[in-house]
């Protein structure tokens, strides 16, 4: 098996179209077993959210002043995640790099699912969910929060345009050629879906078109919708958030946790759908290379943020270090500097580290490292306010999770996975027109 | 209701426990019990002693009233006009209570001076019926003032701009009902405000029944420069109310009337409004552009 | 035998009720609105609610609204020309938190949410103990209010810094963004001490109860009171003289135990007020007369003056 597939006069569309929709025939009992136990699991996760509705937050280990707790650093680790669509199919894209038509796609569905999970979890924060709409009747154009909302609906269409709009043409494949082979309501779901795509001259200009258009506005949008994150934090006077890099901070943090994300789903995904050779090693050594140019931005972005407070240690913020350097939050604090970014760092300037199993696991770590870092930099902040705090019981001083918020918050994590696997097996997880025009077949004389 | 009930019971209770101390004595040696009084008994002093009171002592201890015994119950300190607590303290016990304190009663040796404590105690014995003041420095004790005999019949209050003065003028009838000048009676006068009223001073009436008080230039007035102004007689035979232009006219510029990053959205600053509004326009325009799009893949039939 | 199976039968079936209710109220909110509307409404049932000179009215269901919106009018509008300020003398204050139980007893809080909070302060190491009353220091720059998303707290022209529990969405951006912990969140229900009072009683923004579950409750300085020309609940319950309240605009504030009024500029210029943490630029509304020539001793060895031990203060 050679590292690179070259592409031969052999490769047809019959092939292509073979391999890539075969996962969307077949039923693998694997799979479903998998969906059935991501289903139990949001089932159960909504049973705890029915609890939180009835008693109200206090089943939160939330408190008067921790009062944002996994919720708030799950949505911020949401946005992160989704940010990886704009660096995929936008940056890398636009400028001209081919290696990544193999994944953009599913870098858009983790994108999309990704930012509709951050939407709901802020519902589930919320104290009074059945006034959600006041946001939209009663906004004010000053609070970070109404911007936040702005730009999450805004990247969720365009998130939804970006992976539809590719889709088209392989929309109108299925419906040419999987009549008969899907029950006749997926069937259906495509023929409404393509929109009568007949693959026409015109219809592609129109589609390149629209295509780029989108990929130039979605990267303000998606900057904006991690630097909006970042000020619900930096728009206070809370030490350590108080910090005017916080945007950059976040954005680039934004881009390791996605392309962990990316490597997990290209590892799965490959494994899974017998896709080796069209996601190959080439695809790993790229995204390795990528992940590692995005931790050392993002590594130069955390010794700013933490060794210049460090540096003065005034009254407040070092209060707030201490207890990250080498107070509760210790063990927690340099887990996430460790295996969320040096260890991923150093491994990945090893080719043999740029392995998909490898970097599978790196994703891992690069994914789990960047919760606990949302949750690093919410948490301790809170802990610490200006004035002492007393004639308060002993639990509102920190912060435990309980049980219930886990599971919650595990639940919406499982909606997302559950939506990012129910994509990719609805849909071809990869552009077939745009792999075989890259391999030269001609798809409009097949559809 | 009940809860009040119970922080009073509270805070009596911590008193009573307090209070247990009491049994031990306010360690006053006998010497400290002869000590004299050491200013003398006159109506400047009385006046300092009633302000210093009011300020040190009356959120304790409250407004004094001749009674023949104490009629007050924890956590309202001991009525001080109580002629019980009058007639078995000296003045040198008054003095050294007032200096050391004990339980509750906090020390006011470091707070108050020598001077002003003596002041304080000079104050109390006005309330004390039987009270004999020595003479000290060859000045002879005052009475705290003379009643007025007559019953007074009105009071009249006037603001003259050129002196910048507060007037009331009392009339009143003597015994018998003719008209008679009030004289030497006690006038508090007062500027009104939202939640209590400003002392502007206490002054007694002169020979013409006048007592007139300088008013602070300085002193904000209502947006159409009005004051109101009042006055009472010390036993609160007579009042009076007046509106009066004086002082500094109020010009309040409402900050809510401005736009801030703090104020509710209608006061939202117009460059937050006008970016928001135009970034939000521009994504949008795009959207709603791409869906147009997908409509005119829709709309391309082959031919 | 059987009886176990009796004792495990109805669980089993409770459970499945409350997990099918519980899946039913997660619908609800997908119906957004519905809790919204928590109260039944029969007919011909009495309301209360306590009207612009501050005295009790009893009201028929079907003006409920009306009057509702009536206080939520004049609670957002606030009173005309006045600019509300409180000064604390913290060479008076012994600790004997009667202003803190005093405001949760007037907008029925539980004791755990002290809007109004005594603390044990030590500016630094070894310059000693003083007690320092902390309400909401209504700033004249709030970073509470920058953020809140609906408007549900806002500065009135006044200078009150109120919360609308009507239109709270209980997201609680404004707890952090407070650097002086001023706000409170109602974590769960309505405190059962004050069920039974609450009931059929219309929400006053301007004494923010009754508490709803999901909204955050903070220091309003009492606006019910001040409408009618009271001192705040706190001000006038504390024996030791603390507390000054009164009206910028009039430059005069009111000694809430003695009643004695006096020029607030003097007061400021003389005691050598200060304001809290203004560095951070937030103007607040509450001045500070420093903690000098105190009344009592202030070396508890951690009894308070009421001779209670003091709770456990872990200072951060």
């Amino acid at each position: 098996m050679s590292d690179i597939k070259i592409i031969d006069q052999k490769a047809t569309f019959e092939n292509i179209k073979e391999d890539l929709l075969r996962p969307i025939k077949t039923k693998n009992w694997k799979y479903t077993l998998w969906i059935i136990s991501l289903v139990i699991f949001v089932a159960i996760s909504l049973w705890c959210y029915g609890l939180q509705l009835k008693d109200g937050l206090v089943v939160t280990g939330m408190r008067d002043y921790v009062s944002w707790g996994i919720y708030i650093s799950t949505f911020v680790f949401f946005v992160a995640v989704a940010l990886v669509g704009m660096l995929i199919s936008a940056v890398v894209g636009l400028l001209g790099q081919k290696w990544i038509t193999p994944i953009s796609r599913i870098a858009e569905m983790i994108a999309l699912a990704f930012v509709m999970m951050a939407g709901l979890i802020i519902i589930v924060d919320m104290g009074r969910p059945d006034r959600l709409l006041n946001v939209f009747i009663y906004f004010r154009y000053q609070s970070p929060i109404f911007w936040d909302v702005t730009v999450v609906t805004t990247y969720v269409f365009i998130s939804a345009l970006l992976l539809f709009l590719p889709m088209l043409p392989d929309l109108g494949i299925m419906r040419n050629h999987l009549k008969g082979d899907v029950p006749k309501w997926k069937w259906n779901l495509y023929n409404v879906l393509s929109l009568g795509w007949i693959g026409t001259p015109q219809q592609y200009k129109i589609l390149h078109k629209t295509t780029r258009v989108l990929l130039i506005l979605v990267v303000p949008v998606a900057l904006a919708i991690h630097t909006v994150t970042s000020w619900l934090s930096a728009m206070t006077l809370r030490p350590g958030w108080d910090s005017t890099i916080f945007g950059p901070y976040y954005v680039t943090g934004a881009f390791v946790a996605g392309s962990g994300a990316v490597l997990i789903a290209m590892y799965f995904i490959r494994r899974g759908f017998h896709l080796e050779e069209y996601i190959t090693e080439v695809q790993f050594d790229k995204m390795g290379k990528l992940m590692v140019l995005v931790s050392l931005v993002y590594l130069y972005f955390n010794i700013n943020e933490f060794i210049v407070p460090a540096y003065k240690m005034k009254t407040i913020e070092a209060v707030y270090l201490k207890t990250l350097f080498a107070g509760s939050y210790v063990y927690t604090f340099w887990f996430t500097q460790i295996f969320g970014l040096l260890l991923p760092i150093i491994l990945g300037f090893f080719k043999k580290m740029r392995k998909p199993f490898p970097l599978m696991l790196i994703g891992v770590s690069l994914v789990v490292g960047a919760w606990f870092k949302r949750l690093i930099i919410i948490v301790p902040a809170l802990i610490h306010s200006y004035l002492p705090q007393q004639n308060y019981p002993a639990n509102f001083h920190g912060y435990e999770p309980t049980g219930i918020e886990l599971t919650i918050t595990l639940g919406t994590i499982a909606l997302a996975v559950l939506i990012v696997s129910i994509l990719v097996k609805l849909f071809p997880v990869m552009s077939i027109w745009e792999i075989a025009h890259e391999k030269g077949v001609d798809v409009e004389k097949d559809l | 209701m009940k809860n009040i009930f119970k922080i009073f019971g509270f805070v009596g209770l911590g008193l009573i426990i307090t209070s247990g101390i009491q049994a031990q004595d306010w360690n006053i040696t006998s010497e400290q019990k002869a000590t004299q009084l050491q200013i003398p008994f006159t109506g400047t002093n009385q006046e300092a002693g009633e302000i210093l009171y009011n300020k040190n002592c009356k959120m304790c201890h409250s407004t004094i009233k001749v009674v023949p015994k104490n009629d007050r119950v924890l956590p309202i300190a001991p009525n001080l006009g109580c002629q019980v607590i009058q007639s078995t303290n000296t003045d040198g016990e008054l003095f050294w209570k007032i200096t050391n304190g004990k339980g509750g009663m906090p020390p006011y040796a470091n707070s108050l001076s020598d001077d002003e404590r003596w002041k304080l105690v000079v104050f109390l014995r006005m309330y004390f019926n039987s009270y004999a003041a020595p003479t000290i420095g060859g000045v002879a004790p005052e009475a705290p003032g003379q009643k007025f005999q007559g019953t007074i019949k009105s009071m009249k209050l006037s603001f003259d701009d050129k002196t910048n003065k507060i007037s009331a003028k009392l009339t009143a009838v003597d015994a018998e009902g003719n008209p008679t000048i009030p004289k030497n009676i006690k006038v508090k006068i007062y500027v009104k405000r939202y939640f209590g009223n400003l002392l502007l001073g206490t002054v007694k009436t002169n020979d013409a029944g006048v007592s007139s008080v300088e008013c602070p230039k300085d002193i904000p007035a209502d947006t159409g420069g009005y004051i109101f102004i009042s006055a009472t007689t010390a036993d609160s035979s007579a009042t009076a109310i007046e509106q009066v232009k004086f002082g500094q006219k109020l010009v309040w510029d409402n900050p809510n009337n401005h736009p801030s990053l703090w104020g509710t959205s209608k006061r939202s600053p117009l460059w937050l409004k006008a970016s928001y509004i135009s970034m939000v326009l521009a994504a949008w325009a795009v959207i709603f552009w791409a869906f147009f799009q997908l409509y005119k893949i829709r709309s391309i039939k082959e031919n | 035998m059987d009886q176990t199976n009796e004792s495990v039968k109805p669980s089993r079936r409770a459970f499945l009720k409350k997990f099918g209710m519980t899946l039913g109220a997660v619908g609800v909110v997908g119906a957004l609105g519905v809790l919204n509307s928590c109260s039944t409404k029969e007919a011909g049932k009495k309301f209360r609610f306590i009207n612009a000179k501050g005295e009790w009215e009893e009201v028929d269901v079907s003006n409920m609204k009306l009057h509702l919106t009536e206080l939520q009018k004049r609670g957002r509008e606030g009173i005309h020309n006045k600019k509300f300020v409180k000064v604390i003398d913290l060479s008076k204050c012994k600790n004997a938190q009667i202003c803190m139980s005093a405001c949760q007893k007037a907008h029925h809080l539980r004791p755990e949410q002290p809007i109004m909070n005594v603390l044990r302060m030590e500016n630094s190491n070894g310059t000693g103990f003083y007690f320092m009353p902390k309400p909401c220091q209504h700033c004249d720059n709030p970073p509470c209010t920058k953020v809140c998303p609906v408007d549900a707290t806002f500065k009135r022209e006044d200078g009150i810094v109120l919360i609308d529990n009507e239109r709270c969405i209980g997201c609680r951006f404004c707890i952090a963004a407070c650097p002086y912990s001023a706000r409170v969140f109602n974590w769960s229900d309505v405190d059962p001490r004050y069920a039974e009072e609450e009931k059929d009683l219309i929400y006053n923004i301007e004494l923010n109860v009754p508490q709803k579950k999901g909204t955050i409750s903070k220091c309003i300085f009492s606006a019910d009171r001040v409408r009618i020309g009271k001192l705040p609940y706190c001000v006038s319950a504390c024996p030791n003289g603390v507390y000054w309240f009164g009206d910028f605009n009039e430059d005069v504030v009111t000694n809430g135990t003695s009643k004695e009024s006096t020029r607030l500029s003097t007061l400021l210029e003389e005691k050598g007020a200060y304001t809290l943490i203004p560095e951070l630029g937030t103007k607040p509304r509450v001045y500070y007369l420093p903690p000098v020539d105190r009344l009592s001793k202030y070396d508890y060895n951690g009894i308070n003056y009421l001779g209670e031990k003091e709770a456990d203060q872990s200072e951060e």
